[in-house]
């Protein structure tokens, strides 16, 4: 990851510009980025499983999710599970269930 | 040594009892608005040593019976499984969720896939569509088979389906192809969801939509394959929840 902080540059507002141009965001292409912090994360946390929550309405993240799925299993060898909802708590039987699956299948 | 499943579905339960292995009992009964209550009626006067839930309820069955339970993807892998040894893939409709899981060989789950909060596409739309086109639930499937051609519906919402489906009507088109129609539209959602776990060799049709035999029959052609259909497809849920509760 690039800097968190530009000292002196003489130009503030392109900094921010830069900065904001070097997030993993799936609205950016390529976003190889993404692919090398969620490694990152993995090799820190050792977690048991990888739940990749897409907001509703996301596009870019609903479609990146593809290649999220395929690195964590191919890579990583980690189960993995797409879940994809908003904030209201309408379908919290419907994520249970496939959150508990994925849990037993570990 | 008797192990009972129970599966608490949304618009069914049901009960086996096992004894080594072997089904000794099964029983099914509409969930309606009190699940425990149901549950405990279907319980009423049965010996079992040990219990396992699975189903949209089996978390409030827990709180008062003390049980296990399990996912309805484990308890199908783990009947389907149980039932037919060489299936890879498995396709579960009930009364208001859709799953698709793909197994490895020892039987374990590989990837699943399971509709969102949304029941498009499952028992619950056919029963509306059947009821609004005056077919009962258990004919509608025979009914649709015997349309030459069917009709598209668009709408993959319940509600939508059936203003459509009125639409339909009143342009006075044919209800047999019309019902043909919603059930093309049920396999399409189905087809795709598999897709997504990606088919491989033997699939294995479950649920109470599996006893429709236009949505089988739809199905295998959009398939291109086989695709087998045990002879009480709504108890394969309770047969892994037992099979489960010995294991």
């Amino acid at each position: 990851m690039s800097p968190e902080f530009s000292l002196f540059t003489g130009d503030p507002i392109g900094a921010l510009a830069n900065r904001y141009l070097q997030i993993p965001c799936a609205c950016m292409t390529p976003n190889n980025k993404r692919l090398v912090a969620l490694s990152n994360m993995i090799d820190r946390f050792q977690p048991d499983v990888v739940i990749d929550f897409v907001l509703q309405a996301c596009h870019a993240y609903n479609v990146e999710s593809y290649k999220v799925g395929q690195h964590v299993s191919e890579k990583h060898g980690l189960p993995f599970l797409k879940i994809e909802s908003d904030y209201s708590d309408g379908d919290t039987g419907q994520l249970t269930t496939r959150i508990q699956a994925l849990f037993e299948s570990v | 040594m008797k192990n009972a499943g129970i599966d608490i579905g949304s618009r069914t339960i049901e009960l086996v009892i096992l004894e080594s292995g072997k089904i000794l009992n099964k029983y099914q009964t509409n969930t309606g608005y009190d699940p425990v209550r149901a549950a405990s009626e279907l319980l009423d006067g049965h010996h079992y040593d040990c219990i396992m839930a699975t189903g949209y309820g089996r978390e409030v069955f827990q709180l008062a019976y003390k049980s296990k339970t399990v996912t309805e993807i484990k308890a199908y892998a783990r009947g389907v499984k149980a039932l037919f040894p060489y299936a890879q893939t498995i396709l579960d409709i009930g009364g208001q969720d859709s799953k698709a899981i793909s197994l490895l060989n020892n039987g374990k789950i590989k990837k699943f896939e399971m509709n969102d909060r949304c029941a498009a596409g499952t028992g619950k739309f056919l029963e509306v569509m059947a009821n609004a086109l005056g077919f009962g639930i258990d004919q509608f499937g025979d009914e649709a088979l015997k349309a030459t051609k069917e009709l598209k519906i668009n709408s993959m919402c319940t509600v939508f389906a059936e203003s459509e489906v009125t639409s339909l009507i009143a342009k006075g088109q044919n209800r047999y192809e019309i019902a043909r129609g919603l059930h093309a539209s049920v396999v399409r959602r189905a087809v795709s969801m598999l897709k997504r776990i990606s088919v491989s060799g033997e699939i294995v049709f479950a649920g109470g939509v599996a006893k429709n035999a236009c949505i089988h029959y739809l199905l295998s052609d959009a398939l291109n394959q086989e695709i087998k259909v045990p002879d009480d497809p709504q108890f394969v849920g309770a047969i892994g929840a037992a099979l489960l509760a010995g294991d």
